[in-house]
């Protein structure tokens, strides 16, 4: 294994040579290819899913000259003008990091990261309890917080192996899933698509080839299917059944009001192209020793054994990915009629009638919501309990939900959405009758 | 001037004390040596942090093809850490086809040999590994090794091999702290 520092070295000089804060569309890149003007993921970029391979330069070296072979993951995606942008895993990044050339990190176009800032919180996030900082400060008092000194790892300026005095966040940095969003901050950009795919981590595979129709066809899975649920969305009057103005009612009642919002998970169908090695005989080249037969007709040895992937199938993938409830608002409004009434109506019977309080903010306000997920489910409610209606008339309540979107491993699969829902109830009052 | 006189006997028996005095003295030395002579004890936590790398270096190089890799993964990942034992895991596949294809049959004897770092949450021991016969694309049957153990809530465990760099980096450290 080459020096892993070299790993650092690199992300200071992406770092260095893109300082972007945001993930943010570029016409002058062809990274306005992959994220529109909100920095999301555009809706003609096509998800290749994952692939996966075991290359040679993803070895860890054993006693006794064993090594483990790894397996390097990656995400992959390809813009509607044919580039490929990977997303590697936090395992895959960190060797493509330590063997740039054979990984083909370096043949990529260039890196999109979330920024400087957040790379120094991936170094603090896998590293940060690693850092000796009682000797970092003590031999370097101009760092005054680890971040200062991730920053100048970023920038070349400190070798980070220098100040470690623990090593276990290698393993954990190794075994983090693919799912991981926070160690999924890189994409990397290949250009021409499958015309330079060979360059690509990953190989052809899946790729496709626009406007090649003699190629032969790439085995390409479906594309990914969003299906999105109605959700149920509920504000109403619960107790009493006839709710009195407080002002006529000696217990100053009021009345109950309850929110309730239920979301049914996004359903997230992805395909997965699953590929298997295949050993086969292939011919030798120059130097290397015939150990086998290319074909049946051959009498002597004159190929080599190797290896290839072979496309198998799709897998399929059903997400039920979590829409939450991001905020909730809830109001109760007298309405124009029941507001004329009172001024206009009562007033003539019963003299200096007036609109005590036409609106109330229920959520916020009278009270909180609470809510949560569970199995892709997600629900919210409210009970804004004992409102003091002091206006008779009808109250229109609204209830306004924003949710927060979905997301799977780091991309967003669909966008907040606002939901809302309307109610009404109705608050009484006693008016004498005169009985002839 | 008096004349002091002994008798066969008498001599004897003071010679006889001499001897068993002497020998006594010897005996002494060997059974209670002197507390400058006595070697520091570890404490518990040593004891069970070279334990965890003895026995985590142990079960990675028992290797019996025949009981399988499932068995040979469970009985290395109950030694060692969750993380350490995902490490291999990604890695046991291709390492186990070259193991079962050459039916590997290998005993693994693992003594620690000095603990090289230490801070609360890990430790790195180097250790010394004797293997009953060479693996598969090696001739060599003993080999010292660099292995960081973590305290886990279950105690120390084994967590990874050292890498190259790692090691160089803790051997110059160490170099430095001796010179000091």
């Amino acid at each position: 294994m080459k020096c892993i520092s070299r790993m650092f070295l690199l992300f200071a000089i992406l770092a260095t040579a893109l300082p972007i804060s945001i993930v943010q569309a570029q016409d002058s890149s062809p990274w306005g290819e992959v994220f529109d003007e909100n920095g999301k993921l555009r809706s003609d970029v096509v998800d290749l899913g994952v692939t996966t391979e075991t290359p040679s330069w993803m070895s860890v070296d054993l006693p006794f000259d064993q090594s483990l072979q790894l397996d390097a993951n990656y995400h992959r995606f390809q813009t509607a003008e044919g580039n490929v942008v990977i997303v590697p895993s936090a395992s895959t990044l960190f060797f493509m990091a330590m063997n740039p050339q054979e990984s083909g990190l370096a043949a990529s176009a260039g890196m999109m990261s979330n920024g400087y800032g957040s790379m120094i919180s991936f170094l603090g996030l896998v590293a940060g309890d690693s850092l000796d900082w009682n000797r970092l400060q003590s031999e370097k008092p101009q760092y005054k917080d680890p971040s200062q000194f991730w920053g100048a790892v970023l920038s070349g300026q400190e070798n980070a192996w220098t100040w470690f005095s623990g090593w276990s966040f290698i393993t954990k940095l190794l075994s983090m899933s693919f799912d991981d969003a926070a160690m999924r901050s890189a994409y990397l950009m290949y250009l021409n698509g499958a015309r330079n795919c060979t360059l690509i981590p990953g190989g052809c595979s899946g790729i496709v080839t626009p406007g090649n129709p003699e190629d032969p066809p790439h085995p390409v899975c479906p594309g990914p299917e969003v299906t999105i649920q109605q959700p149920t969305l509920t504000i109403q009057k619960l107790a009493p059944v006839n709710a009195l103005v407080v002002g006529q009612d000696p217990e100053k009642r009021g009345a109950d009001v309850q929110a309730m919002v239920t979301i049914p998970p996004v359903i997230f169908v992805w395909y997965e192209p699953i590929y298997e090695e295949k050993e086969f005989c292939r011919s030798a080249n120059a130097g290397e020793t015939p150990s086998c037969k290319t074909s049946s007709a051959s009498v002597m040895n004159d190929g080599v054994e190797d290896s290839e992937l072979v496309f198998k199938e799709c897998l399929r993938h059903v997400e039920n990915l979590p829409d939450a409830v991001g905020t909730l608002q809830a109001t109760a409004t007298l309405d124009g009629a029941s507001k004329a009434w009172i001024t206009s109506q009562l007033g003539q019977t019963h003299y200096g009638a007036y609109i005590h309080k036409e609106s109330f903010d229920l959520v916020p306000g009278f009270t909180a919501w609470s809510g949560g997920c569970s199995g892709g489910t997600c629900t919210a409610v409210a009970n804004a309990l004992r409102v003091p209606f002091a206006d008779p008339g009808k109250f229109n309540l609204k209830l306004r939900v924003t949710t927060t979107g979905t997301q799977f491993r780091g991309v967003t699969i669909t966008q907040p959405r606002n939901l809302s829902a309307d109610g009404e109830m109705q608050v009484y009052v006693t008016l004498p009758a005169l009985v002839p | 001037m008096k004349e002091l006189t002994f008798s066969k006997r008498n001599a004897f028996l003071i010679l006889l004390i001499i001897l068993l005095t002497g020998a006594g003295i010897l005996l002494f030395r060997d059974f209670f040596p002197q507390p400058s002579a006595m070697i520091p004890t570890q404490s518990p936590e040593e004891v069970a942090a070279s334990q965890a790398a003895v026995e985590g270096t142990q079960a990675f190089f028992q290797i019996q093809s025949e009981t399988g890799k499932d068995a040979w993964l469970d009985h290395f990942c109950a030694m060692s850490t969750e993380s350490g034992c995902t490490f291999v895991q990604m890695g046991a596949d291709r390492l186990w086809k070259k193991y079962a294809s050459s039916k590997v049959s290998v005993q693994a004897t693992v003594k620690a040999v000095e603990q090289v770092s230490v801070t609360a949450a890990e430790q790195v021991w180097k250790v010394e590994i004797i293997l009953s016969e060479p693996l598969p694309g090696s001739n060599k049957s003993k080999e010292e090794a660099y292995v960081l153990v973590v305290k886990t809530e279950k105690g120390w465990k084994f967590d990874r091999f050292l890498l190259e760099p790692e090691i160089q980096t803790l051997i110059e450290r160490q170099q430095k702290e001796d010179h000091q």
